[in-house]
């Protein structure tokens, strides 16, 4: 008998499927996974201790560089959370803003997922059709909020700009071409043999597992847990429009690839309805101090629905302009542990899918 | 939700993958979206937070953007002085170092006389560490930008 | 050998240089072809900065490539590292020898075969010196010293010799109707009995199709060199000349299997129903011009399906291999079989 012994294979930080600087140990038995090591930490940047350091209004930007790809959904939990500890009001316009805007974000953040899931499994095609139409968001948000990438979206209050002119119609014009997209992702994916072969049953998650280890988002989702804080603990103008959770059963690959899909097109919904609702006149900013002073002592935490998962922030006020402690519960970080789990069993070619399936941002799960 | 069931039929007739090519095909033959970048400059939003620009004869000189600045990369100094043509403080000397700058506008927003903007200049690259930081003359009258030319 | 004469070296001589200088000047377009091509159908524009529209790219392409630093990896093997791609390329070009452009023709009384060297069991040395690659792919995934090259290997080994049995199958097929394995053989049997073989054979041909795919590595079944899992593959520790060796490797593979496609299922240089009368006026256009629109748009379908489809799974590409293709083959073969001792 020849000796065998684990082949030990060292997958990242530079990797080309590894969506940025994660390091994955894989144990390998042929191509077989036996054991999966994560090793996390290359992209820290301490903003949680920076956030203590500057004040209310400062920590904006930082935000946008957690979760990059999502940046107004990090802004808005943010921005919430200091607005919920002051006890500022946000007039009903700026709500509404608010509410179309993360939700293009999400359907920007949903089209990269798809983008690199589907490039990681050789769909090379579907790379540049979803940044093609992302770019369209991209452009929105360069128009009104003043940068493309790390927005820096809203203010304690409200928005930090009123909306340039033309801009809501340009909105609802992507609005009622974009599910024809959609339809053209799903005739290349949905039913295609090949993709059916390399998702379905890959990485099957139980709810009561996926509950257990603390996903959320479309992960759990995808597990049939209908766990969505737009409908659980509504924020926002969520609980003014009308929309559907999509849950499927299966936990696996394709099922996440199914919520996400739907969860699109039910973002493209929620931004017609935000607009078709929001008041034409009106304040885009409520009233709020230049320089907050927030009793010390009060703390809050605050969940949003970013499209990665829940989105915390937990804060407690110093008594000064800036917090005592941010903490942000990051969807990515709480989600990426599953993937040693997930990828017992599996060839090297599903640690690919599972990373695109779990939709990491490595600025989020590092902070 | 499980995978669709397939007919014998369509197990060997493809017809998924050939309806996935087909849409390929149509797309080759479809305009293109590339811009090409160097040669062909799509105009930004002038929303647009670019490259940070001071006008020299409206500050004030009174500390604000450098005190909002989340990551200190503003710098200034003023005197109380009537040469400027205006009375009141000047600055004597600026700074911003554009390679530490979140582009994230509180500066902009916080200045009471406008001074401080954001232009739609985006082009920040730079040789040379140093030449990221701007002095007063540069933030005043913009930095050189060679655009590219065939 | 009594009648050998100097001609009898010059002119596959002068077919070699016209074949192998075309060819070189061919898979540069080839490439450019692939990024246009797969440019166009994500929307964008692909090369333009090199010559009008990015025609003048292959050669910027090859400049470049001639002209990079040559690494060697501390570690590897440095002979099986210098000889693997040679191997390659060397085995790839080979086999060009043998695919029959076009009919045969007399030009200043002498004879010129429309093949380089039409051997009466061509099609079996196509394959046989076909799978040699598959040396070149092992030993320079071994030699490099590195793990990613060598599951990218060991990946190539097990594909690669897989789908040469699927793939022989459907060629014996093939063969068994035109009862030749001389590869002009096989054009002239369908010349006689007036009907491409992929009329006679569509499994055959299917069959064919996608074990030429998987075994020329492009995707949707380039396993060994799946970049967003094994980086690159095989070659990752390769750079430069011996990186771009592997590259003509893979390309003239591809013509060479398309043309295999072309000369068994497709009629070779022929015009579509060489017997029909009525279609005669197509005979204007030259057969090599016949020959080069097919094995234009079989590299067609190469970029096109690699535009269209995710790539299989490792597993899978084995499942599809054995549990479906090998054992379709062989029924189509007996089937085959039957039916021509019914007919006969």
């Amino acid at each position: 008998m020849l000796e065998t012994k684990e082949f030990e294979l060292n997958m990242g930080p530079q990797h080309p499927s590894t969506h940025g600087v994660l390091r994955l140990v894989l144990y390998l038995d042929g191509e077989t996974i036996t054991d999966c090591e994560t090793v996390i930490g290359y992209l820290h940047r301490g903003t949680e201790k920076l956030c203590e350091t500057r004040n209310y209004y400062q920590n904006v930007p930082f935000t946008d560089r957690t979760d990059y790809l999502a940046a107004p959904n990090n802004n808005l939990g943010y921005v919430e959370a200091v607005e919920s500890l002051g006890g500022y009001e946000v007039p009903e316009r700026a709500l509404f803003a608010r509410t179309a805007i993360v939700e293009l974000s999400r359907i920007a953040s949903h089209l990269f997922w798809l983008a690199t899931h589907a490039l990681d499994i050789g769909a090379q095609t579907m790379l540049f059709w979803c940044t093609r139409e992302r770019e369209v968001i991209l452009d929105f948000f360069e128009a009104a909020l003043g940068d493309r990438l790390t927005t820096s979206a809203f203010r304690p209050g409200g928005l930090r700009r009123e909306l340039p002119a033309g801009w809501v119609e340009a909105v609802r014009d992507f609005c009622s071409s974009f599910p024809a997209r959609i339809d053209e992702y799903e005739t290349l994916l949905t039913e295609n043999r090949i993709w059916l072969g390399r998702t379905v049953g890959v990485g099957v998650i139980s709810g009561p597992d996926a509950i257990a280890f603390g996903l959320s988002g479309p992960m759990i989702r995808g597990s049939g847990v209908p766990y969505d804080i737009r409908k659980d603990l509504p924020y926002a103008a969520y609980d003014q429009v009308d929309f559907d959770i999509a849950v499927f059963e299966d936990g696996d690959t394709y099922a996440r690839y199914l919520v996400r899909m739907e969860e699109m097109r039910q973002s493209v919904h929620i931004i017609q309805q935000c607009l078709d609702k929001m008041p034409a006149e009106g304040k885009i900013v409520g009233k709020v101090p230049k320089s907050m002073r927030i009793p010390a002592g009060r703390e809050v935490y605050h969940v949003i629905e970013s499209p990665r998962g829940e989105m915390g922030y937990y804060m407690i006020a110093s008594g000064g302009d800036t917090p005592y402690k941010c903490k942000i519960r990051s969807p990515s970080f709480c989600n990426l542990q599953c993937i040693r789990e997930l990828s017992r069993g599996h060839l090297i070619a599903d640690v690919v899918t599972l990373i695109g399936t779990i939709d990491i941002v490595l600025g989020d799960v590092d902070r | 939700m499980p995978a669709p069931k397939k007919g014998l039929l369509t197990r060997f007739l493809l017809l998924e993958l050939l309806k996935g090519m087909w849409l390929t095909l149509r797309y080759t033959f479809r305009p293109k979206v590339t811009v090409q970048y160097p040669l062909e400059r799509e105009a930004v939003h002038p929303n647009y937070r670019g490259i940070l620009r001071v006008d020299e004869s409206l500050c004030i000189a009174c500390y604000l953007c450098e005190k909002i600045c989340p990551d200190n990369c503003i710098h200034l100094d003023g005197e109380r002085g009537y040469g400027k043509g205006k009375g009141g403080k000047y600055a004597t000397y600026f700074y911003i170092d554009h390679a530490r700058c979140l582009f994230c506008g509180l500066c902009e927003e916080v200045c009471p006389v406008d001074s401080i903007y954001h232009s739609n200049e985006f082009e920040a690259a730079v040789y040379n560490r140093a030449d990221s930081i701007h002095d007063l003359k540069i933030l005043h009258s913009g930095h050189n930008i060679v655009h590219y030319e065939r | 050998m009594s009648d050998f004469t100097i001609i009898n070296v010059l002119i596959p001589a002068a077919q070699i240089g016209v074949i192998l200088g075309i060819l070189g000047l061919a898979i540069g377009y080839i490439v450019l072809a692939e990024r246009k091509i797969l440019a166009f159908m994500q929307s964008r524009l692909g090369p333009m900065r090199v010559g009008p529209h990015g025609l003048l790219q292959p050669i910027a392409d090859t400049i470049k490539l001639l002209f990079k630093e040559d690494i060697i990896p501390g570690g590897v093997d440095r002979f099986i590292f210098r000889i693997s791609p040679i191997i390659v390329v060397v085995a790839a070009f080979t086999t060009l020898t043998l695919v029959p452009w076009a009919r045969g023709t007399t030009l200043f009384g002498y004879q010129i075969p429309g093949a380089i060297a039409d051997v009466n069991v061509g099609i079996l040395l196509i394959l046989g010196i076909g799978g040699l690659t598959t040396y070149g792919v092992i030993l320079a995934g071994w030699s490099s010293n590195s793990k990613y090259p060598l599951l990218g290997a060991l990946r190539a080994a097990a594909q690669m010799v897989s789908y040469e049995i699927a793939l022989t199958f459907a060629v014996l097929s093939g063969l068994m109707v035109a009862g030749t394995l001389s590869m002009v053989g096989i054009v002239e049997a369908q010349r006689d009995m007036g009907v491409w073989f992929v009329f006679l054979q569509p499994v055959a041909w299917g069959i064919f199709t996608i074990s030429m795919v998987a075994e020329t590595n492009r995707p949707p079944f380039d396993m060994p060199e799946a970049e967003s899992e094994l980086v690159g593959g095989f070659f990752t520790e390769y750079s430069g000349m011996r990186w771009s060796l592997f590259f003509l490797g893979e390309y003239t593979a591809m013509i060479v299997m398309s043309a295999v496609n072309i000369t068994i299922f497709w009629g070779g240089w022929m015009r579509p129903f060489p017997n029909v009368e009525a279609l005669a006026f197509l005979d204007i256009v030259p057969p090599v011009a016949w020959f080069l629109f097919k094995l234009t748009s079989w590299i067609f379908f190469y970029i096109w399906i690699r535009g269209t489809f995710p790539r299989y799974r490792y597993d899978q590409l084995m499942n599809l291999g054995w549990k479906s293709l090998i054992p379709l083959s062989i029924a189509n073969l007996l089937i085959t079989g039957l039916v021509m001792i019914l007919l006969s």
